[in-house]
C-alpha cells in the first residue's frame, strides 16, 4: 500500500537520509531475516544451483544435447543414460543440464530487458508527468489489456524474421563468429516477447514509487532548498525501490521459466533440436500416457525450480519489508 | 468522482483500438496465414495446391491487400456491429463469441469462487501459523501445484476422473454450471491462480496485524476474533481485491488448455481454434473482447477500492 | 478464547472443502442424444440385422471442424462429412472401384477420352421431393465454382472441362463443356483427355447442392467485397444451429442442426425422401473435439461409436489395447522433404543421391511416428496404395559404401566436411515431422559426415531467409492413386494451376506425363511406361518421402456394416448399424 504513509515511515525515510552506517545495518538485518525463514533458504539453495548449473551443466552433461542413440530410442534410465532417452534417442540428463543453460538465460535476459524497459519508461513517466504521463500509462493499459498469450506468441512469430536479417546483417558486416550462428536468434525473440509482456508491471511499481516519494515532505524541502529534484528522486528511490524491486524480478525469473515452457508448448519457443524444457514438454506430449517419464522429467525440473524461486522472492518479500517482517 | 469514471470509462475507447491495432498488425506480419492452414489441412488428406492457387485463395479472400486497408474494413465492419467471419468454416463469429461469453464468463465466477472460500481462509491460516510447518506446507504446496502447468495438469485430471476412477464421462459440451465437469474445471482453473491468492492473503494479513490500529484493537481488550473480522480481514482483502484485474489474463491462460481438452464452448476454444488456424478475424474478435473484460476489471477494481480502503479517495 | 475461534475457522474451511469436493464426486455419465427429431413414423419400416442394437444412433467424433453445409472446399474430411448429407456422382470402393453415386455408371465416353455422356439416377430426388435433373447439377457448378466464391476444388473437379480457364477468370459465366442433354442426362466436354473423369468426380466437392436456395444472394452481390463475405452469407444461412432443417439435401441423411464450434453441434436424421436402399441408422451425432487426448479418452470409454483420426504417436496405445478398432484409409500421399534444387548445396544430383543413399528408411518411419506411418519403400514416392505399385522397385536402398561414393562423386565431395550448410525447413511444429528431419540430420552426421545441418520451423526463421532454404518438408502426393497424377504432382512444370513443387524437369518429362494422363489407365502398357517415367524421375532424386501418410478411422466393435472409400474420405453410412454391445 503505496499510499500508506504512516509516520514510522517517515522517520525510516529521514533517517536512511542522514544515516548510511544505517543503511548497512538494514540490509544485514534483512539477510538475518531472509535467513531464518527455512523455506527462503531452500529458495536460495534451488536458485543458486539452477544458475550453477546453467554455467557449468553443459560441461558436465554425458553428451552433446543433439546427440541421438538411434538403437536406443526412448528407454528408461540405464548405465549409459542415467535418466533415459528421449524418442529420437538423445539423453534426457544432457537435455535437462542444458536446459537449465536456456532456461538461466531465458530469466535473466528477458527480466533485465522488461526491468530496463519498465524503469525507463516507468521513470519518464513520473518524472515528466502530464502527456508523457498519459501516454505511458495507456501504453501500460494497452499492453497489460493484450491476452498475454496472444501477445507473446504472435511477438515470437513475427519478429523472428527481422531478428534474423539483423544477426545476418551484423555477420556480414563484421565477420564475427558470434553472429554466426543463428541459435540466438530463437532467445533473443523470446526474450524480446516476455520481456514486452513484463515490463509493464515494473513499470507500473517504478512510477508509483517515484510519484509517492515526490509528495514527501522532504523531497518539497530539498526542492525549496534548491537541489535539483531529479538527483534527489533518485538518491531516495534507489533505497526505497530496492526492495519490492528484488522481490519483482526474483518472482519474475521464476514467470519467464514458466512463461518460455507456455510458448514452447504453442511451438514458437526456443526451437528445437536447442534443449528447453519447455520444448522437452512439447516434444514428448504426445506420448505421456505411455512414457509419462519423458513429460514428467522436464516438468518436475520446471516445478521444482520455480517453486524454489518463489520461496525465495517470498522470503525477500518478509525481509526486505520491515513492516511486517517481526511476529 | 463522476468526472473520474466518464474519463475512466472513455479512455477504454482508444486504448481498445490501440490495443486491437496492435494485434491486428501483428496478424498481418506474421509469417502464417489462413491459407498456408488450409493447404496444411487439405494436404493431409491428400489434396494439393500449387503456389498460384494459394495465391489466389488469397486474392479472393482479400488477405494480398496492405496493411491499412484490411484494417479499415476491419473497423468499418466493426463500427456496423459486424465482427467478420471464420477464414476456416465462413461461419460469423459473432454469433460463437455471444454464444462462448456465457460459458468463460461462468467458469471465470465459479474459479473466483472457488478462490475466494479457499484461498483467503488458507491465506488467513497460514499467516496465523508463520514461518510454522502448516505455513510452509499450504504455501509450498499451492506454490507447487501453480507451476505445474495447465496443458499437463488438466489431461491428467480428466485421465484420473474418467477412466482411473470411472466417476465421469468426458465431459462433451456445456452442461450447465451444476455439472460436475464444471465444477472440476472451475477447480483446475483456480488451482493456478490459487498460489497467487493464498500469498496476497498472507502477506496482507502479516502487514496489516503490525498495523497500530490493530494494538490498539487488542490493547482495548476486543477478542481475537473480533479484531480479525473487523480490522484484519477487511484490510487483507485489498490486495485480494487488487489481483482480480490481473486475473482475467490468467484465466484466459488456463481456459484455452482446459476448455479444448473438457469441451466446454468457451473463449478459450475459440481463441485456441483461431491462433492455431491462424484464423484472424476470429482472434481479433476474441482478443477484443478479453481486453475489454481485462479494461472493465481494472475499472472495476480501481472503482471498490476506496470503498475498501478510505485512504484511497479519487479527485 | 482465541485458540477456540482459529480451530472453528479451520472447520469451517475443511467443510468448505469437503462440500466441494463432494460436488465434483459424484458426477453423472453425461448421456446425451435422446433430444433427437424423431422422424420414424413417416418412414418405411426398416429391417435391421439379427444383432442390431434398439438405439440406432451413431456418435462421431472428428478432430477438425464442421464447415458450412454444402459449401464444397471448406468442410472437406470434416463431421459434416459423416451426415453423407449430399451425393457425389460416384462413390469410389475400397478397392478403387467406380461405384454408383448420384449418377449410374453406364456413363458413354469417346475414343480419345475427351466426352463423357452420364446418366443420373431415374429415381434420385431432393429432400423435398423434387427430380434431381442435370440441369440442377450444372447450375450449381455454375454457381459453386464462379470466381466470386471461388471455391478451390474447381481445379480437380472441373480441371479438365472445356472452358474451364475462362469461367475461373470471370470471363464466362457457365462453364461451356457442361450440357444437360435432358432431365437426366449430362454431357460433359473435355479440353484435354482425362481418362479418370468418374474417380475425380467420387470426390464430395463434386457433389451438387441446391442453388435456388442460394440465388436470391447474387441479386445482393455487390454487398460482398470478396469470396469470404460470399462464404460468409452463404453459412450464415444453413449453419447457425436450428436453420439447417431447412437445407435441402440429396443424400440420405439430412441435418437437424449445424453450429459452428464452439458448440461443434451436428445432427442429421434420415432424410424421408431418401431415394436409395434405406439406410439402418436413424441418425448420427457428430462433434468436433480439438485434442487427441480426449477423442481418444472417450473411445477408450466407450463414449464414441466412430473417431477421425487419431493418427500419430497418440494413438500408439490405443493400437495397443484395440488394434481391431483401427481401420486404414488409404492416402495415396507421402511425408516429403522436397529439395529445392536451384539452392546450394542440393544442386548437385550426386549429392542429393548421397543423401537419400544414406537414411535407413525403416527407423525414420519407425521412430518419428512410432510405427504408425507406413517406411517409404527406399526412397520412391509411390505408397502400395497407387496403382502399378511394385515392392521391387526401390530406388535408393540404405546404403553407406554407396552414399559415399555418390558423396565423393559430387562436387561438395569428398567428404561431409566440405559440404556447405542444408537448410531443412518443417514448415509447422508437429513434433513427428521435426523428429524425422532430426533423424534424417543425424543419418547423415553418421554415415557422411555431414555436420552442417540446419532445422527450422518456418522460412523466415532461418538467418539467411528467404530462397536459401535447401529443403522443405511437407507432404506430397496425388488425389488420385494413380501414377499419372502423382507424376504430375511431383515432376510436370505445366504451370498455372498445375505447377509441381520440384520445379525440375527434363527433356521430355512433360510430354510423357500429358500422355500418361491421357492414357486409359486399364490399358497393358500403362504401368510399365509409369514406372519407366518414375524412375526417370527417381534418378534425378528430388524427393525424400520420408514415410507414407496413412489414415486410420478408429471403428468401435459394436459398429457393424461400415466400410471406406479410397478417396474422398467417403465412409459406406449406407449399410453402417450398431449392435447390440
Amino acid at each position: 500500500m503505496a499510499q500508506n504513509e504512516s509516520t514510522a515511515e517517515l522517520a525510516r525515510d529521514l533517517s536512511q537520509e542522514t544515516n548510511t552506517l544505517k543503511t548497512r545495518g538494514l540490509w544485514s538485518d534483512a539477510f538475518r531475516r531472509l535467513v531464518r525463514n527455512r523455506l527462503s533458504i531452500i529458495g536460495l539453495v534451488i536458485f543458486v544451483l539452477l544458475f550453477v548449473t546453467a554455467i557449468f551443466g553443459p560441461f558436465m552433461a554425458p553428451y552433446p544435447y543433439m546427440l541421438q542413440d538411434l538403437e536406443r530410442v526412448a528407454e528408461g534410465p540405464s548405465r549409459d543414460y542415467l535418466l533415459g532417452t528421449d524418442a529420437i534417442g538423445r539423453d534426457m540428463l544432457s537435455r535437462l543440464l542444458w536446459g537449465a543453460r536456456t532456461a538461466g538465460i531465458v530469466a535473466i535476459i528477458s527480466t533485465v530487458f522488461s526491468l530496463l524497459l519498465g524503469m525507463i519508461l516507468g521513470g519518464i513517466a513520473a518524472y515528466i508527468g502530464s502527456w508523457a504521463d498519459w501516454l505511458i500509462s495507456r501504453a501500460i493499459d494497452v499492453t497489460m489489456s493484450i491476452p498475454q498469450l496472444l501477445f507473446a506468441s504472435l511477438i515470437a512469430a513475427t519478429f523472428r524474421k527481422p531478428v534474423a536479417d539483423f544477426v545476418d546483417m551484423m555477420y556480414a558486416q563484421t565477420g564475427m563468429e558470434f553472429f554466426s550462428t543463428p541459435t540466438y536468434v530463437d532467445l533473443v525473440v523470446v526474450f524480446g516477447a516476455l520481456a514486452l509482456i513484463q515490463w509493464p508491471g515494473y513499470a507500473r511499481m517504478i512510477r508509483g514509487q517515484i510519484l509517492s516519494l515526490r509528495e514527501k515532505e522532504f523531497v518539497e524541502a530539498a526542492r525549496a532548498v534548491g537541489v535539483s529534484q531529479f538527483i534527489v528522486l533518485l538518491r531516495h528511490l534507489i533505497p526505497n525501490a530496492l526492495g519490492p524491486l528484488i522481490v519483482m524480478v526474483t518472482f519474475g525469473f521464476g514467470g519467464a521459466i514458466v512463461a518460455e515452457s507456455g510458448l514452447s508448448y504453442l511451438g514458437v519457443g526456443v526451437q528445437p533440436p536447442q534443449a528447453s524444457w519447455g520444448n522437452m514438454i512439447f516434444e514428448n506430449q504426445d506420448s505421456w500416457r505411455y512414457r509419462p517419464w519423458l513429460v514428467a522429467m522436464p516438468g518436475f525440473t520446471i516445478a521444482i525450480v520455480s517453486v524454489g524461486i518463489n520461496f525465495l522472492g517470498d522470503g525477500l518479500n518478509d525481509a526486505l519489508n520491515p513492516r511486517q517482517a517481526e511476529s | 468522482m463522476t468526472r473520474y469514471i466518464s474519463m475512466r470509462v472513455l479512455i477504454i475507447i482508444p486504448t481498445l483500438f490501440l490495443t486491437l491495432m496492435i494485434v491486428f498488425l501483428l496478424g498481418y506480419l506474421g509469417p502464417i496465414d489462413p491459407v498456408d492452414i488450409k493447404r496444411a489441412q487439405w494436404a493431409q488428406q491428400g489434396v494439393f495446391m500449387s503456389e498460384e492457387q494459394l495465391a489466389e485463395e488469397r486474392r479472393s479472400l482479400g488477405l494480398d491487400k496492405p496493411f491499412f486497408v484490411q484494417f479499415g474494413a476491419y473497423l468499418g465492419n466493426l463500427l456496423q456491429g459486424k465482427f467478420g467471419y471464420s477464414y476456416i468454416d465462413s461461419a460469423p463469429i459473432w454469433p460463437r463469441i455471444k454464444k462462448a461469453l456465457p460459458v468463460s464468463g461462468a467458469l471465470a465466477l465459479g474459479a473466483m469462487l472457488i478462490m475466494v472460500f479457499i484461498g483467503i481462509p488458507l491465506g488467513i491460516i497460514a499467516a496465523r501459523f508463520h514461518n510454522t510447518r502448516l505455513d510452509y506446507a499450504i504455501v509450498g504446496g499451492s506454490l507447487f501445484v501453480w507451476s505445474i502447468p495447465t496443458y499437463v495438469l488438466v489431461p491428467v485430471t480428466l485421465m484420473t476422473f474418467v477412466l482411473w476412477l470411472d466417476l465421469m464421462n468426458v465431459p462433451r459440451g456445456w452442461k450447465g454450471v451444476w455439472h460436475a465437469s464444471f465444477v472440476l474445471g472451475a477447480a483446475i482453473i483456480s488451482l493456478r491462480t490459487l498460489a497467487n491468492v493464498i500469498r496476497q492473503t498472507r502477506g496482507g494479513i502479516l502487514e496489516v496485524l503490525q498495523n497500530d490500529y490493530v494494538r490498539t484493537a487488542r490493547a482495548k481488550g476486543l477478542t481475537e476474533f473480533l479484531v480479525m473480522a473487523r480490522h484484519v480481514a477487511r484490510n487483507a482483502l485489498i490486495p485480494v481485491v487488487t489481483s482480480l484485474g490481473l486475473m482475467v489474463d490468467d484465466f484466459m491462460w488456463q481456459s484455452v488448455f482446459l476448455e479444448v481438452a473438457f469441451n466446454f464452448p468457451g473463449l478459450g476454444r475459440l481463441f485456441q481454434q483461431g491462433l492455431t488456424s491462424r484464423d484472424f478475424d476470429m482472434i481479433y474478435g476474441v482478443a477484443l473482447f478479453t481486453a475489454g473484460m481485462t479494461m472493465l476489471l481494472n475499472l472495476i477494481v480501481d472503482l471498490v477500492y476506496p470503498l475498501l480502503d478510505p485512504r484511497v479517495a479519487y479527485d | 478464547m482465541s485458540r477456540f475461534r482459529w480451530q472453528f475457522l479451520i472447520g469451517l474451511v475443511l467443510v468448505l472443502g469437503i462440500s466441494l469436493t463432494a460436488c465434483v464426486a459424484p458426477a453423472a455419465p453425461a448421456g446425451d442424444g435422446g433430444d433427437m427429431a424423431d422422424s420414424g413414423d413417416m418412414m418405411p419400416e426398416v429391417m435391421l440385422p439379427d444383432d442390431a442394437a434398439e438405439d440406432q444412433i451413431l456418435n462421431v467424433v472428428h478432430e477438425g471442424g464442421c464447415g458450412s453445409g454444402p459449401f464444397p472446399g471448406i468442410d472437406y474430411g470434416s463431421p459434416c462429412n459423416f451426415g453423407h448429407m449430399f451425393m457425389p456422382p460416384f462413390l469410389v470402393d475400397i478397392d478403387g472401384n467406380v461405384m454408383p453415386g448420384l449418377f449410374t455408371t453406364d456413363w458413354e465416353v469417346n475414343e480419345d477420352l475427351t466426352e463423357y455422356i452420364f446418366h443420373i439416377q431415374e429415381e434420385a430426388v431432393w429432400s423435398d421431393g423434387k427430380s434431381i435433373t442435370a440441369q440442377d447439377a450444372i447450375d450449381w457448378w455454375n454457381y459453386i465454382f464462379h470466381s466470386d466464391r471461388n471455391s478451390w476444388p474447381r481445379n480437380f473437379v472441373m480441371g479438365a472441362v472445356k472452358g474451364i480457364d475462362e469461367f475461373a477468370d470471370g470471363t464466362t459465366e457457365t462453364i461451356a463443356g457442361l450440357t444437360a442433354l435432358d432431365d437426366k442426362t449430362l454431357k460433359v466436354e473435355l479440353w484435354r483427355s482425362e481418362g479418370s473423369l468418374p474417380q475425380l468426380w467420387g470426390f464430395r466437392e463434386a457433389a451438387p447442392a441446391r442453388f435456388d436456395q442460394y440465388a436470391d444472394l447474387l441479386e445482393r452481390a455487390d454487398e460482398f467485397a470478396d469470396a469470404r463475405e460470399w462464404r460468409g452469407a452463404m453459412a450464415e444461412r444453413f449453419f447457425q444451429g436450428e436453420n439447417a432443417a431447412d437445407l435441402i439435401v440429396s443424400g440420405p441423411f439430412k441435418p437437424v442442426h449445424l453450429s459452428p464450434e464452439p458448440d461443434a453441434i451436428y445432427r442429421f436424421v434420415r432424410n424421408p425422401n431418401w431415394w436409395g436402399e434405406p439406410t439402418y441408422l436413424d441418425g448420427i451425432e457428430a462433434t468436433t473435439i480439438r485434442d487427441f487426448q480426449t477423442i481418444l479418452l472417450m473411445f477408450e470409454n466407450d463414449e464414441i461409436d466412430l473417431a477421425l483420426q487419431l493418427a500419430g504417436p497418440s494413438s500408439v496405445l490405443l493400437r495397443q489395447n484395440q488394434p481391431e478398432a483401427f481401420r486404414e484409409i488409404p492416402v495415396s500421399a507421402f511425408w516429403a522433404m522436397y529439395f529445392l534444387t536451384e539452392q546450394e548445396p542440393v544442386d548437385d544430383v550426386n549429392l542429393r543421391r548421397a543423401l537419400m543413399s544414406a537414411i535407413e528408411w525403416e527407423k525414420v518411419a519407425e521412430i518419428a511416428w512410432e510405427g504408425e506411418q507406413a517406411p517409404s519403400n527406399a526412397g520412391s514416392p509411390m505408397s502400395s496404395a497407387y496403382q502399378c505399385f511394385d515392392a521391387n522397385f526401390q530406388p535408393y536402398p540404405f546404403n553407406p559404401e554407396r552414399a559415399k561414393e555418390f558423396l565423393a562423386e559430387s562436387k561438395y565431395g569428398p567428404t561431409g566436411e566440405t559440404v556447405p550448410k542444408i537448410r531443412i525447413l518443417t514448415g509447422g511444429s508437429d513434433p513427428p515431422r521435426i523428429r524425422a528431419a532430426q533423424i534424417v540430420q543425424e543419418m547423415w552426421r553418421v554415415n557422411l559426415g555431414i555436420e552442417n545441418v540446419e532445422i527450422k520451423n518456418a522460412e523466415s526463421e532461418f538467418v539467411d531467409g528467404e530462397g536459401l532454404v535447401a529443403m522443405q518438408v511437407t507432404s506430397g502426393g496425388s488425389f488420385l492413386p494413380r501414377p499419372g497424377y502423382l507424376l504430375e504432382a511431383v515432376a510436370h512444370t505445366r504451370g498455372g494451376a498445375h505447377q509441381s513443387w520440384t520445379k525440375y524437369t527434363e527433356e521430355g518429362w512433360d510430354e510423357e506425363i500429358d500422355a500418361l494422363l491421357s492414357m486409359d489407365p486399364g490399358s497393358a502398357d500403362y504401368c510399365d511406361r509409369s514406372l519407366a517415367m518414375l524412375e526417370k524421375f527417381t534418378d534425378a532424386a528430388l524427393v525424400i518421402p520420408t514415410g507414407y501418410i496413412r489414415g486410420w478411422y478408429q471403428v468401435q466393435p459394436w459398429v457393424g456394416g461400415y466400410g471406406q472409400s479410397r478417396i474422398s474420405f467417403w465412409h459406406t453410412m449406407t449399410e453402417t448399424y450398431l449392435k447390440e454391445r
